[in-house]
């Protein structure tokens, strides 16, 4: 603490830090227009001036470090005076020169004529987003600020809102909820969209969702947001939100009552348990949903319809991450946080794509290499973040399991391993070695087509430069060997000591908002809440439902599917999930969809695994409209609060599952509200048990927060493993796709995502988002386009041994001869018909990542 | 197209910036001699401040094809390795890097406080009337191009024109007439120079 005088008055401030943060610790009111606690101060308005005794002139408090016993004068006649003559010439600028009107860009108005050159557009653009668009034009009375192309919409900016959010006039303005009106109440809750989980204050007016604000002091987005969570809300009010609850009677839909409905749903549900035994019911959850919606989710496949076949979307994203690090450390959660990233000396990115698919993440990452952390890549393509790394390792798909050995090898043939670490805390480490002894550089290098001494490279960047994080995404864990590579980037990680540490860690990104909470809630057909495995939770879990729990082993989504198919599973109850448009293989997807006897949908929209093969429809309401809590991808809890009211009849997954369970006689549902069902989480799992919601509505806390005076866990396995001091270094033999090219499938398809869309496209599909991203494109290097005869923009068809799909091209050099890259957003595109069959044998993921494909034009 | 097939926004129709771009240009590369020129220069500097080479390189651009175009600029931000944003950022900034043709004498007027004080202002006005042009123009005859700028340094001087790369001093709003004719007639020859060289 500094003690100063301020206006006379004597203040105890937090020390470090400026003037001008001293004099807003205090309340005192300084006007400032450049000022933004996101950014380094530049001191160019000159308004935040104050004379502090002993210094010969007026200075900006937002420039000058605070001292201790500093006399600050914040107002005075001169002062004023001074601060008049600044704003006279700013209002005299403002009518010597043309302004730029720039409405190019579907979500910011640009309108020149009110910027008074604080330069924060500019600033952030640069410090936060690392996009660099805002450019500052000519000198003197003619400064001018522009977009680096010839138009916003033109240029290299990514819609992330954050230079409107900081324009202090309003030259930068929003379009989306102009015609509304300001808002005029702020809720503050959680971006509907990726793990990243950002903090947003959702403004609301007249029960219409207007506008949408990063949270400043939030830990996760520290005030940033990307075009999704600042703009993409729109889908809240769409048209065709279904809002009341729906049933099929010879192939029409009709409009029922909640009452009629639940009716339906315990009836013919009861019918299949009844008939089949209750293994032959299913219920798929989601991980855009609450904790608290598949928390009872699981509790009713369990408790109520008595099977473990419960599953969630993690199966076909990040069920090997979980795997993996459960079966090395013991814990299926990401080892560090996301402020690690800013605490390791080096950065791993591996199989992920973070500006396009975590951006918030991503901006950190970039931000972090800018400021001279050691940034590695391996990816297939040269993605964004390539540019800002110091080796880029460019792996042929499904290869990373003999690159990653390659490089663990190289650790410990160098000796560059961590041995104290690795004394303490691992073993198996001879028979590691023994087995690492067969992956010199010179082997991965074939199979993986990247260079010997680049790996060996990459190797020594990580090995060297302690703490050192990784983060990886789908492309570790969407392979046949998805377990697999993430268990060798865990091994990476145990050689070198970067476990447990701050600055280290091994983090899976999670792709959506709830996937790390949805599988630890116990959607998943081998462990409770709380990721406990169902044969350990058993009884605490019995006593608590106050029923035997079924004995045998349930089925995964995959499994499910295949039942459907066999017709041993006769009902699946899906929560806020397109399956058909998820899952690969759309084909058999459709075929197992068209099997079942009973299937009951619920979610926002008639989604297309709705419209075409769902008997009971349950219009359930957006995580904008109702209370819970998300887990990021960091393990962080956070509240997510309603801002309106559910929209019609709809109403909340939880409330919806519970009422079901009602219907069908099921007692132990009947929760006051989410705060009751977490309070159950608590007492069964020790992990959440110092989260209440008193305390989680104060800020966010990061599991294990075993006690309510725990402080939450940013870094796991500090001093031991969940399982026992020491880890075990275990062999990971390679394997190879059996996706590989052939003369009748010379390329490699690789799926992922854009910045603009997510996942099925039901959210962002109905928001200007499709605006900027119209269609899913198919990304093909200029020399395989110039080889095969295809342009910029044509209609091309991808042939695989499952099906096929039409996409529009694009020529993009960041991707590799031989390889074609997608997206899979557009309903229209249904991309999932092309990708195949093969699946991570461990969790069954599928392999999203590599199809051998032909093309042809269309 | 919209995305969705059931979504319900209109087309959109948003209209493009209003403001006026360097113009785009031919295909542009230095000639030989100016592409090593140009290796020569960036050697001066250590490789991670290549930026450092910018000014030269635009200079050197704009010497051979008398102002810079987009596609000139685009060729400096591939040989400085930055974006052409950056190069934008630079050529806006200095009032010697021109985006338009100019004429063979560009009349650069200080508007700074000594020479504003000392009638800058009616110089301006002065020479638009006699060439019938307004400050960024180039006249009918191809001969002068009318600029203003700020300071030149030499205040003691003032009102002060640079033409082209010399010093035009005290030159009075009322004695500008007769200059330009003198210049039209005998070309650099009517400079009459700076101070220091005239005093010597
Ligand atoms: S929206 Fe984001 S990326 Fe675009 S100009 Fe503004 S700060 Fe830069
Ligand atoms: S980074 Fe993820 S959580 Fe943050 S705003 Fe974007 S989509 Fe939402
Ligand atoms: S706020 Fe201090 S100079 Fe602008
Ligand atoms: S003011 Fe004109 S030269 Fe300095």
């Amino acid at each position: 603490m500094a003690r100063v005088t301020i206006d006379g008055r004597p203040y105890e401030v937090p020390d470090g830090g400026s003037v001008l943060g001293a004099v807003r610790a205090a309340r005192v009111r300084l006007p400032t227009l450049c000022h933004d606690p996101r950014l380094a101060p530049s001191g160019v308005c000159r308004l935040c001036l104050v004379r502090i005794a002993g210094v010969a002139r007026a200075v900006t408090a937002c420039t000058t470090p605070l001292a201790d016993g500093m006399d600050i004068v914040t107002a005075s006649p001169e002062l004023a005076a001074a601060r008049r003559g600044i704003l006279r010439m700013l209002a005299a600028r403002r009518r010597s020169r043309a302004a730029l009107i720039d409405e190019s860009h579907p979500y910011i108005r640009v309108d020149m004529s009110r910027c008074v050159d604080c330069y924060r557009c500019v600033q952030i653009c640069d410090e936060v987003q690392g996009q660099f668009v805002w450019h500052v034009r000519g000198r003197g009375l003619d400064t001018r600020i522009e977009p680096d192309g010839a138009s916003l919409r033109e240029s290299a900016c990514v819609s992330c809102g954050a230079c409107v959010d900081t324009c202090p006039t309003g030259a930068l303005e929003d379009r989306l909820g102009a015609a509304h009106g300001a808002p005029d109440t702020w809720t503050r809750t959680v971006c509907p969209y990726c793990g990243v989980g950002c903090e947003l204050d959702a403004g609301t007016r007249d029960g219409r969702l207007v506008a949408v604000r990063p949270v400043i002091d939030s830990p996760v987005s520290r005030g940033h947001l990307c075009v999704k969570g600042r703009y993409a809300f729109d889908f809240v009010a769409a048209g065709d939100r279904v809002t009341e609850p729906m049933v099929r009677g010879r192939g029409a839909w009709r409009t029922v009552t909640w009452d009629e409905a639940y009716a339906v749903v315990a009836a013919r549900l009861g019918d299949v348990i009844r008939r089949h035994g209750a293994d032959a019911a299913a219920v798929l959850t989601s991980a855009r949903a609450t904790n608290e919606d598949n928390y009872v989710a699981q509790k009713f496949a369990r408790a109520v319809l008595g099977t473990h076949n419960v599953d969630c979307c993690a199966r076909v994203c990040h069920a090997p991450s979980a795997a993996a690090l459960r079966r090395v450390v013991g814990a299926g959660l990401a080892t560090g946080s996301f402020d690690d990233i800013e605490r390791a000396a080096t950065l791993l990115v591996c199989g992920a794509n973070p500006t396009e698919s975590h951006p918030v993440v991503g901006a950190r990452i970039k931000q972090a290499a800018r400021r001279g952390a050691r940034l590695i890549v391996i990816d297939p393509r040269r993605i964004e973040l390539a540019a800002y790394a110091d080796l880029h390792l460019a792996v042929r798909p499904g290869t990373n399991v003999a690159l990653l050995n390659a490089m663990a090898h190289v650790v410990l043939a160098e000796g560059l391993g961590d041995r104290a670490f690795l004394a303490a805390r691992t073993s198996g480490l001879e028979e590691f070695r023994r087995f690492l002894d067969a992956w010199p550089p010179s082997r991965a290098a074939e199979i993986c087509g990247v260079d010997a001494a680049s790996i060996r490279r990459a190797a020594v960047l990580y090995a060297t430069g302690a703490p050192a994080t990784s983060v990886h995404g789908l492309g570790v864990t969407e392979h046949v060997q998805g377990t697999d590579g993430v268990a060798a980037l865990i091994n990476l990680a145990l050689l070198t000591g970067n476990i447990g540490r701050p600055g280290s860690g091994v983090n899976p990104l999670r792709g959506q908002n709830n996937v790390q909470g949805a599988a630890h809630m116990g959607c998943d057909p081998g462990v409770l809440a709380g990721s406990v495995p169902v044969d350990q939770g058993r009884v605490a879990f019995e006593r608590q439902w106050g029923v035997a729990l079924p004995s045998a082993h349930g089925r995964t989504l995959p499994q499910m599917l295949d039942g459907a198919i066999d017709g041993s599973v006769r009902a699946l109850w899906i929560m806020g999930y397109d399956v058909l448009l998820s899952n690969p293989d759309a084909a058999a997807t459709a075929q197992a969809l068209a099997a079942l006897d009973v299937v009951v949908v619920q979610d926002l929209f008639l989604t297309e695994t709705a419209r075409d093969y769902a008997s009971v429809f349950l219009p359930a309401c957006s995580s904008f409209e109702k209370d819970g809590t998300f887990m990021n991808a960091e393990r962080r809890v956070q509240r997510v609060r309603a801002a309106l009211a559910p929209r019609g009849g709809s109403k909340a997954d939880w409330q919806i599952v519970c009422e079901a369970a009602r219907a069908m006689g099921a007692g132990g549902f009947d929760y006051a509200g989410p705060e009751a069902i977490w309070d159950e989480v608590r007492a069964l799992c020790a992990g959440a048990r110092g989260m209440t919601y008193a305390r989680l509505d104060r800020g966010g806390l990061q599991w294990p927060c075993p006690s309510l005076d725990h402080p939450g866990t940013a870094t796991l396995h500090a001093e031991t493993f969940a399982r026992g001091p020491r880890a075990v270094l275990e062999p990971v033999p390679y394997r190879e796709s059996s996706q590989t090219p052939s003369t009748e499938y010379p390329f490699q398809l690789i799926t992922g995502r854009t910045l603009y869309q997510f996942n099925a496209g039901t959210m962002t599909g109905r928001t200007r988002n499709a605006d900027l991203r119209p269609a899913d494109l198919l990304d093909i290097s200029p020399d395989d386009a110039a080889r095969v005869g295809v342009g910029e923009g044509d209609a091309v068809r991808v042939i695989s041994r499952h099906g096929t799909a039409v996409l529009g091209a694009h020529v993009d050099a960041t991707v590799a001869p031989g390889q074609l890259f997608a997206t899979f957003h557009q309903p229209a595109v249904r991309l999932n018909a092309v990708t195949g069959e093969g699946r991570d044998p461990v969790t069954g993921t599928p392999e999203y990542k590599v199809t051998a494909v032909r093309l042809e034009h269309a | 197209m919209s995305f969705h097939p059931k979504m319900e926004y209109a087309p959109a129709r948003f209209h493009k910036s209003a403001r006026t771009l360097p113009d785009p240009g031919g295909d542009f590369t230095y000639t030989a001699e100016n592409q090593a020129k140009f290796d020569a220069n960036v050697q001066r500097y250590p490789p991670d401040q290549r930026k450092s080479a910018i000014l030269y390189a635009l200079y050197l651009a704009q010497r051979q094809q008398g102002f810079l175009t987009r596609a000139a600029m685009a060729h400096v931000a591939g040989q400085i390795r930055c974006t052409t944003a950056d190069v934008e950022d630079v050529v806006s900034y200095y009032t010697m890097f021109y985006t338009k043709p100019v004429g063979t004498y560009v009349l650069n007027v200080c508007r700074t406080l000594s020479c504003a004080l000392l009638g800058a202002e009616r110089v301006t006005e002065a020479i638009s009337e006699k060439l019938g042009i307004k400050v960024g123009e180039t006249d009918a005859s191809g001969m002068f191009t009318l600029i203003e700028v700020e300071c030149l340094g030499a205040c003691d001087r003032a009102p002060v024109v640079m033409v082209n790369d010399d010093w035009e001093e005290r030159l009075a709003p009322e004695q500008v007439g007769e200059f330009i004719d003198h210049v039209r007639a005998k070309g650099r020859a009517a400079f009459t120079g700076c101070h220091l060289h005239k005093e010597k």
